[in-house]
């Protein structure tokens, strides 16, 4: 393994976590509308209040170490996704900014607004990366001299715009489950009721990702599918028995086993994706010689050595000083009000 | 140029957050160390409803913060490309030591009150500093390397980085650092002053007020002289040694000669090519001196450069001159409230108190002011000497989607802005949580 192809690894086990960090918080975000009750709804809010600014920076950073080992990548890619990105930025700042402000005035009006922004907030979010991950899939129109042809109508296509709803009822399913299990835990909502949301939400999301499945077969395939087809297999195998494992787990009333497979199955998405995409970064679908992969489009290798040997040190200590905190937390639940704000 | 526009704007918005958050977040360290080891009720009141303050400015601070991380590669693209190599490397590190730190621990830090113990609390307060503090410290890295590039080579029309180190302490970023941040912490100590100032004024919470203005003030006192000297003087030192033109910009330096006189007071005038300078206040010789150690000391004037390669004049000399006479008036002020304090005459008076109010915006005015001052002065520069602003937008942006970007940020901004101050004012109208 050469540190490209380290690079790539890395950049994959972010968006990874990230997906898996934050995509709970968001699914919370947009569910939580759902529950009329104020007390109800502070329970969710507690369960993303002192975690969602954590996990988005997987996010952040994310796009700080691509910029540093793929800077061509990243001016092209965020470039050519310029409305896409800001409109994401925007649901961003309007979340993230509703959740904190939430409880600093207290009247219903104020409380609704907040409440309307959180979950818009969210569902943009989630939608967003998702019509942007289907993108990504499909490809980039670049020729061979590096030229991109980008009109917004290609970018919203029936495909990434399936993308985006799966993108959508993935993390609300993930979301619900974790509410399940922290209520579960902390006896604080109905987990059982929690659960059964998820089986319903589960079953729209076989349902959107059989017509993907299909899509993308009568589309053939994209032509990068065929690295390692053996490995490639043995992943989708292990992604339907974890996604036929959740509406289980979640009826048995065992929803941290189900919020695990979730989380399973959202990583080993993104592997599959990138195993198959790989070396490719952004794919051409027009002249495919014309991609920019981990190779041409790196920073130089030493470059590459220095953000390697930060990336080494500093993210297994992010990671550790995340659980720090959740363990922190976790000793003592705060009950019903939202501790302190 | 609406590029520019869009980066000017959201630079700016962002900054101010981060001047009250990253200005306070030491004297919110201070007064919950203060709280823990006199175990003293009203400095945890204190702490408790400055964190609150804060956490509101840091959630600001940080959702615009994001739009500028993203902003290099939608609206920079070139520049990006260009200079991902070396100019990476810090924003990735960043994101990867400060920010973590610091995001991660502000949840320990505002939802562990109570629930966690005295000690770790503390010790989240730490770490949340502590963050913030290295987060501003690989961004004036990432900036400094724009002032003054080092440690890279240039190789097929692209950077590509040599040394490291060489690349992270290049000539400005220490100087830089050091007057960022301690002008920041003044913004911080007046912020936190001035509330305190208000709620004695109207009697909302005495005991609480007059801690908070004489924390603020001996953080404001120490920080306003430490701001001119020595890292306001290290920072000018640095920009006349490594940055002449912008120097000569700064200072108004016509002609090259020996015994330059120092501008006190002028007024930009713009009609070339007649002399760009009104002086009105002028100490002759002194630039000289200060500057080289010696009056018969050479310094090269804006006559010897080409035009095309010199800052707007006016610009950046009224916005250099402004900040430093900011910058003196709060040492003036802050000193004058220390005499009070020594001559315990400060509670009693309502109209320092009044003063102290009517402080809070203007460190922030003096930061943007600096900032204008040292981004201005680097034009037409993106990266001195290296790559011009002219080059490095994006080219696959038209600018039509710039502008619908632009107007969305601006409309957002000022909706964002207002309810920013509208919470803050209700805030602190309510005051601290009696216990």
């Amino acid at each position: 393994m050469d540190l490209n192809t380290i690079s790539y690894a890395i950049l994959g086990a972010m968006l990874a976590l990230y997906v898996i960090l934050d995509g709970y918080d968001l699914g919370i975000g947009i569910l939580h509308l759902f529950t009329r009750d104020e007390s109800k709804r502070l329970a969710y809010l507690n369960m993303v209040g002192p975690y969602w600014d954590g996990h988005e920076v997987w996010l952040i950073s994310f796009g700080g170490v691509l910029f540093a080992a793929f800077p061509h990548v990243y001016a092209v890619l965020v470039s050519v996704f310029y409305l896409e990105f800001f409109a994401l930025l925007l649901a961003i700042i309007l979340r993230n900014v509703a959740i904190e402000l939430r409880n600093k005035h207290h009247s219903p009006l104020w409380h609704r607004t907040c409440d309307y922004c959180f979950s818009v907030g969210s569902l943009l979010t989630a939608l967003l990366l998702g019509v942007m991950g289907g993108n990504w899939l499909l490809g980039m129109p670049i020729d061979q001299h590096g030229n991109i042809y980008s009109k917004t109508a290609s970018v919203f296509s029936i495909f990434s715009v399936l993308t985006g709803v799966a993108g959508v009822t993935l993390l609300c399913m993930h979301g619900s489950l974790f509410a399940s299990f922290k209520a579960q835990k902390e006896n604080i909502l109905h987990s059982r009721q929690l659960s059964k949301t998820s089986i319903w939400i589960w079953s729209a999301n076989l349902l959107i990702l059989i017509i993907l499945e299909l899509l993308l077969v009568q589309k053939q395939g994209p032509q990068w599918a065929n690295n390692h087809p053996l490995l490639a297999s043995i992943i989708l195998a292990f992604i339907t028995a974890a996604f036929a494992y959740i509406p289980f787990a979640a009826y048995k009333d065992r929803p941290l086993r189900a919020f695990t497979a979730s989380s399973l199955v959202l990583a080993s998405v993104l592997a599959i994706m990138s195993l198959q995409m790989f070396p490719n970064l952004v794919f051409s679908r027009i002249t495919p010689s014309a991609s920019l992969t981990g190779y041409n489009s790196a920073s130089g290798p030493y470059t590459m050595k220095v953000v390697l040997v930060c990336a080494a040190i500093f993210l297994p200590l992010a990671l550790l000083y995340n659980f720090y905190v959740y363990y922190m937390l976790e000793a003592k639940p705060a009950k019903g009000k939202p501790s302190l704000y | 140029m609406l590029s520019r526009w869009q980066f000017a704007i959201t630079v700016g918005f962002h900054f101010v957050f981060v001047s009250i958050s990253l200005g306070m977040v030491w004297l919110l360290f201070a007064s919950e160390s203060l709280g823990f080891f006199k175990n003293a009720p009203d400095w945890k009141r204190l702490s408790k409803f400055f964190a609150r303050l804060f956490i509101i400015t840091f959630a600001f601070g940080a959702a615009t913060g994001v739009v500028m991380e993203f902003q290099f590669g939608t609206n920079w693209a070139r520049f990006s490309d260009f200079s991902g190599d070396v100019f990476g490397p810090p924003l990735a590190i960043e994101t990867m030591t400060a920010f973590f730190l610091e995001s991660v621990f502000i949840g320990l830090y505002i939802f562990g009150r109570g629930r966690v113990g005295p000690r770790v609390h503390l010790f989240s307060a730490f770490m949340v500093a502590l963050g913030a503090t290295i987060s501003a410290f690989w961004i004036i890295v990432a900036n400094s390397w724009m002032q003054t590039p080092a440690g890279y080579a240039l190789d097929h029309g692209k950077v590509i980085l040599t040394d490291f180190y060489a690349s992270i302490f290049n000539p400005s970023t220490l100087p830089r650092f050091f007057h960022t941040v301690f002008g920041l912490m003044i913004a911080g100590s007046l912020f936190v002053a001035g509330i305190g100032a208000y709620f004695i004024l109207r009697k909302i919470d005495k005991p609480v007020g007059i801690r908070a203005v004489k924390l603020g003030l001996a953080f404001g006192v120490i920080c306003s002289i430490l701001e001119l000297f020595p890292f306001g003087h290290w920072s000018i030192m640095q920009v006349a040694h490594t940055q002449p033109e912008k120097f000569a910009t700064f200072e108004a330096i016509e002609k090259t000669q020996a015994r330059q006189p120092f501008v006190i007071f002028g007024m930009p005038i713009t009609t070339p090519p007649e002399s760009r300078l009104k002086c009105l206040i002028c100490i002759p010789s002194l630039l000289s001196l200060v500057t080289f150690g010696s009056t018969e000391s050479v310094i090269r004037g804006l006559d010897s450069y080409k035009p095309q390669d010199l800052p707007p004049f006016a610009l950046t000399f009224s916005t250099f001159h402004l900040m430093v006479y900011l910058g003196l008036l709060f040492i003036a002020f802050t000193a004058w409230g220390i005499w009070k304090w020594y001559r315990s005459k400060l509670e009693e008076s309502r109209f320092y108190m009044m003063g102290l109010l009517l402080f809070i915006p203007l460190p922030l005015v003096a930061i943007q002011l600096g900032w204008i001052t040292a981004e201005v002065g680097r034009q037409p520069w993106i990266i001195y000497g290296v790559m011009r602003t002219t080059d490095a937008s994006s080219a696959n942006v038209a600018s039509a989607t710039v502008g619908l970007s632009l107007s969305s940020i601006i409309i957002l901004y000022s909706i964002l802005g207002l309810v920013y101050t509208g919470i803050m004012t209700y805030l602190v109208k309510r005051g601290p949580d009696k216990e």
